[in-house]
């Protein structure tokens, strides 16, 4: 994936997220606007309860409310997917960014595969010459991914750095071969692959969202475990930050000292 | 005046801790605190009134099934209302929770709004 491309794709990201706050905040005030609409109604219902009302205008009115109600309700659903959206993403970002470890990196993006996508069985594969070697099974037996066909459809969407999707993707997966399959990549090296294959029994199928966090898994996965390593060979906390400040000056056209 | 009630999230995920925090900070007048094991979780009850726990089962040092046990035990929060988390294909463990005291469960992948109408209901908000 060329540096161009990161970049757009870094930039998509943060345009979604934004827009996505936007929404949830147009959302959420539209939320209150029908809710102080829905009790002003009840209130005007309470109050007229006693008089005397042609029953066809009460029919009439009654009507109204209801698909008031209705509308309402589907409102303020799409402002909860959009806020659980939005939480999921946030969460498995901040998550990985957060983690110093390399361990600590690999627990996290199990954790989200298992807790926020609902994944029942997984592979991690890390890419050795031509091979793909399984380091870490979930729920299942892994296999060396000894044939390495470049023409397979899953080869090819890993070298492209694309989320693959089985066409069965719309059920619960079989366990056995992969259902979807998220490329880990740091810059333009393949560093390996998560392999999904099946989803626990209640969840019926992989959903936008689920697809979103594969690829936030994808992108911020490699560089959390490259950002977790880096520390590792380090060591000593004082001292890598003190090489990131010299890096820091020597981007920006200083002379690379710490002042 | 409303009065502001107090949640306890006892789940050792660092990820599930954040989003479930997420979700119960979106209902009025709830404050959230949290534990990473159920050791950590009984100490914080000790240190004050909760008015809801919702607790993962299986955690390290003290699993969840073991604190909802000892929460209906103890005089100050027996009748808290108690929601344990838990997978689907869990449901030993799920009944063993619900025979020991828990009011409710959420299956994962956990939802927000499953969690807040969850949470709502038991707190009457």
């Amino acid at each position: 994936m060329s540096e161009r491309k990161k970049e757009q794709d870094g930039l998509e990201f943060l345009r979604t997220f934004k827009r996505g706050v936007e929404f949830t905040e147009e959302l959420m005030a539209e939320n209150v606007r029908l809710r102080d609409r829905l009790v002003d109604l009840e209130d005007q219902l309470a109050s007229e309860g006693d008089k005397q009302v042609d029953p066809e205008e009460s029919q009439s009115q009654r009507k109204s409310m209801e698909l008031e109600n209705a509308d309402f309700h589907r409102r303020h659903g799409e402002i909860d997917a959009e806020y659980d959206r939005l939480a999921k993403l946030y969460v498995t970002s901040y998550q990985l960014h957060s983690s110093k470890e390399v361990k600590q990196v690999m627990t996290i993006v199990s954790e989200v595969l298992i807790n926020l996508v609902g994944a029942k069985s997984f592979v991690f594969y890390v890419k050795k010459g031509t091979k793909l070697v399984p380091l870490q099974a979930t729920g299942c037996e892994a296999e060396h991914l000894d044939s390495y066909n470049k023409q397979h459809a899953i080869a090819k969407a890993l070298e492209a750095g694309e989320l693959w999707l089985d066409d069965g993707h719309g059920t619960r997966g079989t366990g056995v071969v992969p259902l979807v399959t998220i490329p880990l990549r740091i810059g333009h090296a393949g560093l390996g692959m998560i392999s999904v294959l099946s989803l626990l029994e209640h969840k019926e199928c992989v959903t936008e969202l689920d697809q979103e966090l594969f690829r936030l898994l994808g992108t911020h996965a490699s560089t959390a475990l490259s950002a977790a390593l880096l520390y590792a060979v380090v060591g000593d906390e004082a001292e890598l930050v003190e090489r990131l400040i010299d890096q820091i000056g020597l981007a920006l056209g200083g002379d690379g000292k710490a002042p | 005046m409303t009065k502001i009630l107090q949640a306890l999230v006892v789940e050792d995920s660092p990820t599930m801790r954040q989003l479930i925090g997420f979700a119960l900070r979106r209902i009025p007048d709830l404050e959230v605190d949290e534990a990473d094991d159920g050791v950590a979780g009984l100490k914080k009850l000790a240190e004050k009134q909760f008015d809801i726990l919702i607790t993962d089962i299986n955690m390290p040092i003290m699993d969840g099934l073991k604190l909802v046990s000892l929460v209906r035990k103890d005089e100050k929060h027996k009748d808290i209302p108690i929601v344990i988390i838990t997978t689907e294909g869990a449901a030993e463990d799920r009944q063993r929770a619900l025979n020991l005291g828990a009011n409710a469960y959420i299956t994962k992948p956990i939802q927000a709004p499953q969690v807040i109408d969850c949470v709502r209901k038991l707190l009457d908000r």
